[in-house]
């Protein structure tokens, strides 16, 4: 007996039929959704931050510190600290300890001197990375190194993944043509990968997206996060606008894509959720 | 004594703390991490440091060193004791 005679014997062709089609599938299925985008994200806006103007310094802090306390905004995962600062000319932070925490510094203009208690001296300046583990302990200065011109920069502090290891210092220029509508990687957590390392599960990556483009990312390690800073532009990830210094927080993904309808400049840090 | 800074990561203390040091005229701040503590007092010239609580003997010698090389005549304020001792110590000191 062929197929379709048996279901004609059994009455089971309109049921057959009807199994068939989407429609059905998705009626049975109602009372259970399937999920196929379980990301979630937390929104800061960039007004949301904590300012403070000292005069020679202004600074706005996404999560707690200094003179903002906000219970609701500690960290995200293993981030601890972005601070965006504006340092006026000449002017900067004294000698001052560090330990167990991973410091990264993104000059955004303008030039940046550092000199710590491991005999490190040096300016960095925009294009360039500079980054600390200051494990066990260290010291250090940083002060704007030009006399008139203001210099503006992100300060990054991530968890370390173990504490009271040998501290480090080291800065590293990049190609900036190389971030243009891709991602370029500026820190990891290998030695011999691209960009800075430092010891933590934790990937950056910079990107200048053109007005109109798309781009997604992919996990790097499962389980995660992502932040996505806008340091100058727009973007859109999904149902989410963000404009210059917004940012979001996105946990439970595997990536994430976003478009831009102007030109976009971007840091991307995708950090380990527990601390 | 118009700006105060009260460190301490003790989060049901420094509130009582404040209360104490409040009055007209005065700025009181609390750091309740030791990085908070020292970029405040890297940014500021205090009147008085209240240390309650404690990040650890060198952060808290650090912040005592940089507050008095800001200002020399710092009055300096450091809690050894059960709180509601610290809380009379630090009534007298700015009050009496």
């Amino acid at each position: 007996m062929k197929r379709h005679e048996f279901l004609k014997l059994s009455g089971l062709t309109a049921l057959a039929s009807a199994l068939s089609t989407q429609s059905v599938f998705s009626a049975l299925f109602r009372s259970k959704p399937l999920n196929t985008n379980p990301m979630k994200t937390v929104y800061h806006a960039a007004e949301s931050r904590g300012h403070a103007n000292h005069g020679w310094l202004k600074t706005w802090h996404t999560f707690s510190f200094a003179g903002y306390y906000d219970p609701a905004r500690i960290h995200f995962g293993t981030l601890r600290v972005l601070n965006d600062d504006e340092v006026a000319g000449g002017m900067g932070f004294g000698t001052h300890p560090h330990d167990n925490m991973e410091i990264i510094t993104i000059p955004l203009s303008g030039a940046l001197k550092h000199r710590d208690s491991m005999g490190n001296e040096g300016i960095i300046r925009a294009g360039e990375i500079q980054v600390m583990s200051a494990g066990t302990g260290i010291q250090h200065s940083e002060f704007n190194g030009d006399a008139a011109e203001a210099c503006r920069l992100l300060q990054i502090w991530l968890f370390p993944r173990e504490k009271q290891v040998r501290p480090r210092y080291d800065q590293l220029a990049f190609d900036v043509a190389e971030r243009q509508d891709r991602w370029q990687q500026i820190l990891s957590p290998n030695p011999e990968d691209a960009g800075v390392w430092i010891h933590q599960d934790a990937w950056f990556h910079l990107i200048e997206a053109s007005a109109g483009s798309s781009h997604t990312y992919t996990l790097k390690k499962p389980g995660n996060g992502l932040y996505f800073f806008i340091i100058e532009g727009e973007a859109q990830v999904e149902q989410q606008s963000l404009k210059r210094r917004d940012a979001l927080g996105m946990t439970d993904a595997n990536g994430f894509t976003f478009t831009t309808k102007s030109g976009t400049y971007a840091l991307l840090m995708e950090i380990p959720m527990h601390v | 004594m118009h700006r105060i800074l009260i460190t301490g990561s003790q989060r049901e203390v420094l509130p009582k703390l404040r209360v104490l040091a409040q009055a007209e005229g005065r700025e009181v701040l609390m750091a309740q991490d030791a990085a908070s503590a020292m970029r405040l007092v890297q940014l500021l010239s205090l009147d008085v440091l209240v240390l309650s609580g404690g990040f650890g003997e060198t952060t808290d010698r650090w912040l005592m060193v940089e507050a008095l090389r800001q200002n020399p005549d710092l009055k300096l304020l450091r809690r050894l004791g059960p709180i509601d001792e610290f809380a009379m110590e630090l009534t007298k000191a700015l009050y009496v």
